[in-house]
């Protein structure tokens, strides 16, 4: 097992793309890393740097302590599950798995009990005479996880391995493939555009966008504390709610006037540096499970007025899509991630912009009385309201 | 007023289907009364055609007399004994091996030579294949002038210091063969090139890149994943110059007109020769015969063996 690191490492291809740009990042020995962001950021691109199927501009990329800019993929000692599992059709489920060991002259025997070995770890054992056409997708995914273990590398690199699986079957995937990195211990490098996987598969993740690392922690570090507005819109479904707001001195401390309403901040919302935006715009950011219903709370917490646009009952919960009289957040980075979800959405962001009110979400109680085309209050739990600077995009902290 | 679409989507003669009762798919018409029409029609001008001619190769007819008699299979006797046919066979075969080889493993190393995404590679495939699209004739005739004892190659050896090589290449019964193969190759690698390239694009870049973050070298990769998906493309070359190489005409006609003392003979030119120049027509039937035997014995098997790899087994 190796770890990976990246110093200073730029991809610009030929014709002037800049892919990725000053990467700086390190994965430890046995960690699973997931880079994660939206289409064209880059995090293929680096993916396929540490395989050697890219050359890197400039910079240094270490495995295991040793600079591998220069070294060929097969030499890299590193192993790839591609995104269409790139099996060799030709071949049965056993010479694909044996592939890696063939192409290194392994004895026969050797190679056939660890193909055994492997595909017994993988479920695979009675399919290892079958073509990768009579298989299943997620059959196909376990194959192409086998060629990738049987080797033993010093490590994994995975390119959106499930983006091809049908829900369900992601769901059971991504439990085995956690469950057998860590089984394995071997550093694994993990490409996804899904925020859900790269939550839950994540020992870290680091967030790209125009090939610049935007932020690299834990998967709660960076739910609970986004370094920016693109972190902060990127992650969490629904999406934190973004409201465009004025702060300033108000009673004992400070408020934000958010449309007309002017929303006190108790001192447990407020940290060091929010006093020197005092009569500046800045943008304030909730996620949904944390505006809630009023009666859920004591009294003293921050309040928000809006029209309950539409109701969604999930069971559990309640969505409620709060029709707010305050002027959304667009910014560059947030057109980006709803120009990645859809284009409805980037046309429902600039009709909010355009009608001066934005639609927020907040997460109520499965049993909450609230119906469509009224007015209601949604409760902010105070210790978790976000600020951002409007103009730097980044968090104030 | 009842309109019956049955009227409009049956051709008449599928009764034909109905009656019997084979072939029918729930009252719909058998879909080979469709496409009878064009059978028979095959069957008519082109097989029977050929059964035709082949009856001919029974009998002494000379093409000119109104009278063919049956002599049962004394032209194929003759064919036993005839050395210029036996000649011919050979060189056939010979020059069909080498020609199938030669131009597939030179097409291949086109195709792989110019798959990747060199920016002139349209014009170079444009070059390579261009031959294959000029007549056969002109072709020959340019070669031809390019083997002449006087002509461009033998004064590139004199040049280069290699004088003692020169020599009459058609002219010469040790090397006509060989050079008629040099001008065969020339005009049909581009055409296998074509089979080969259609062949590698229906491989996905992507198990290139698997296989060498597997460990394999370019050449195990060619070997264990190349090679093998070309299979399909293997099968449609091999088959398909193999009938080209075995009926090769005008080129050799062109070059040397089966010369110098037969060495360039092949059962085509010498079919040819018997029916038209010496007017045998019996005989030169008999030797069709043998040809298209040749031809379908030899391209089934073929066939049948590559099919087989296309498989696996």
């Amino acid at each position: 097992m190796a770890s990976v690191t990246f110093a200073r490492v730029d991809k610009i291809y030929p014709d002037g793309t800049r892919a990725v740009s000053g990467l700086d990042l390190e994965v430890s020995d046995g960690e699973l890393m997931v880079f994660v962001g939206p289409s064209g950021c880059g995090k293929t691109t680096v993916l396929r740097m540490v395989a050697g199927l890219e050359e890197i501009t400039s910079g240094e990329l270490r495995i295991g302590g040793q600079v591998v800019n220069k070294v060929e993929p097969r030499q890299r000692d590193v192993a790839m599950v591609f995104q269409n599992y790139a099996l060799y059709p030709h071949m049965s489920v056993f010479d694909n798995i044996a592939f890696p060991l063939a192409a290194r002259r392994l004895p026969k025997r050797e190679i056939r009990e660890r193909v055994t070995r492997t595909a017994a770890l993988l479920g695979l054992e009675e399919h290892l005479k079958r073509r990768p056409r009579n298989l299943s997708g997620g059959q196909r995914q376990r194959v192409a996880m086998g060629r990738a273990i049987v080797r033993q590398p010093q490590v994994f690199l995975m390119d959106e391995p499930l983006s091809n699986l049908d829900a369900k079957l992601r769901v059971q995937m991504r439990v085995e493939i956690s469950r057998l990195q860590k089984q394995l211990g071997v550093t694994t490098i993990y490409v996804t555009h899904d925020q859900v996987e790269a939550m839950t598969m994540g020992d870290r993740i680091a967030l790209l966008r125009n090939g610049v690392l935007q932020q690299l922690g834990t998967p709660q570090e960076l739910y609970n504390r986004p370094a920016n507005l693109f972190a902060a819109t990127f992650l969490g479904s629904p999406a934190m709610n973004l409201f465009q707001a004025t702060i300033r001195k108000g009673g004992d401390g400070l408020a934000v006037d958010i449309g007309s309403q002017c929303i006190p901040l108790p001192s447990i919302a407020v940290n060091g540096h929010l006093s020197e935006y005092v009569g500046r715009r800045i943008a304030v950011g909730v996620r949904p499970e944390h505006m809630i219903e009023p009666s859920a709370v004591r009294a003293g917490h921050p309040r928000i007025r809006g029209e309950v646009v539409m109701v969604e009952t999930l069971g559990s919960e309640r969505l409620v899509h709060l029709r707010v009289a305050a002027e959304p957040v667009v910014t560059d980075d947030l057109l980006e991630v709803a120009r990645d979800v859809d284009v409805a959405t980037v046309e429902a962001l600039r009709d909010e912009v355009r009608e001066g009110a934005m639609v927020a979400v907040a997460r109520f109680d499965a049993d909450a009385a609230v119906s469509a085309g009224g007015p209601q209050e949604a409760a902010i739990r105070p210790d978790k309201i976000h600020f951002f600077d409007l103009e730097t995009g980044m968090a104030i902290r | 007023m009842t309109v019956t679409t049955e009227a409009v989507s049956r051709p008449p003669w599928s009764r034909l289907g109905a009656r019997t009762g084979r072939g029918r798919t729930g009252g719909k018409p058998a879909p080979w009364a469709w496409a009878a029409p064009a059978i028979l029609l095959l069957l008519t001008i082109h097989y029977l055609a050929i059964a035709a001619g082949a009856w001919y190769a029974f009998t002494d007819w000379s093409g000119a007399s109104p009278r063919a008699s049956f002599i049962g299979l004394a032209n194929f006797r003759h064919i036993l004994q005839d050395h210029t046919a036996r000649t011919a066979l050979t060189n056939t075969l010979e020059l069909t091996v080498c020609f199938v080889v030669a131009v597939n493993v030179l097409g291949l190393l086109l195709a792989l030579g110019t798959r990747r995404t060199l920016k002139t590679r349209n014009l170079i495939r444009s070059l390579f294949f261009a031959p294959a699209v000029l007549s056969p004739l002109a072709v020959s005739y340019i070669w031809q002038f390019i083997f002449d004892y006087n002509g461009p190659l033998n004064f590139i050896l004199r040049m280069a210091g290699m004088g003692s090589q020169q020599r009459a290449w058609l002219g010469s019964p040790s090397w006509a063969l060989w050079t008629v193969l040099v001008v065969l190759v020339w005009q049909f690698a581009g055409l296998a090139m074509i089979f080969y390239l259609a062949g590698l694009q229906s491989i996905p870049d992507e198990l290139e890149e698997a296989s060498a973050v597997d460990g394999a070298t370019p050449f195990y990769h060619f070997r264990r994943v190349t090679l093998p998906l070309l299979a399909p493309a293997l099968t449609v070359s091999f088959t398909f110059t193999l009938l080209l190489g075995l009926r090769i005409f005008d080129q050799i006609i062109a070059l040397t007109g089966g010369g110098p003392v037969n060495a360039t003979e092949t059962l085509a030119t010498q079919v040819y020769k018997q029916t038209w120049v010496y007017g045998r027509f019996g005989y030169g039937a008999a030797l069709a015969l043998v040809l298209s035997l040749l031809v379908a014995i030899l391209a089934f098997a073929q066939l049948a063996v590559l099919r087989l790899r296309e498989r696996g087994g």
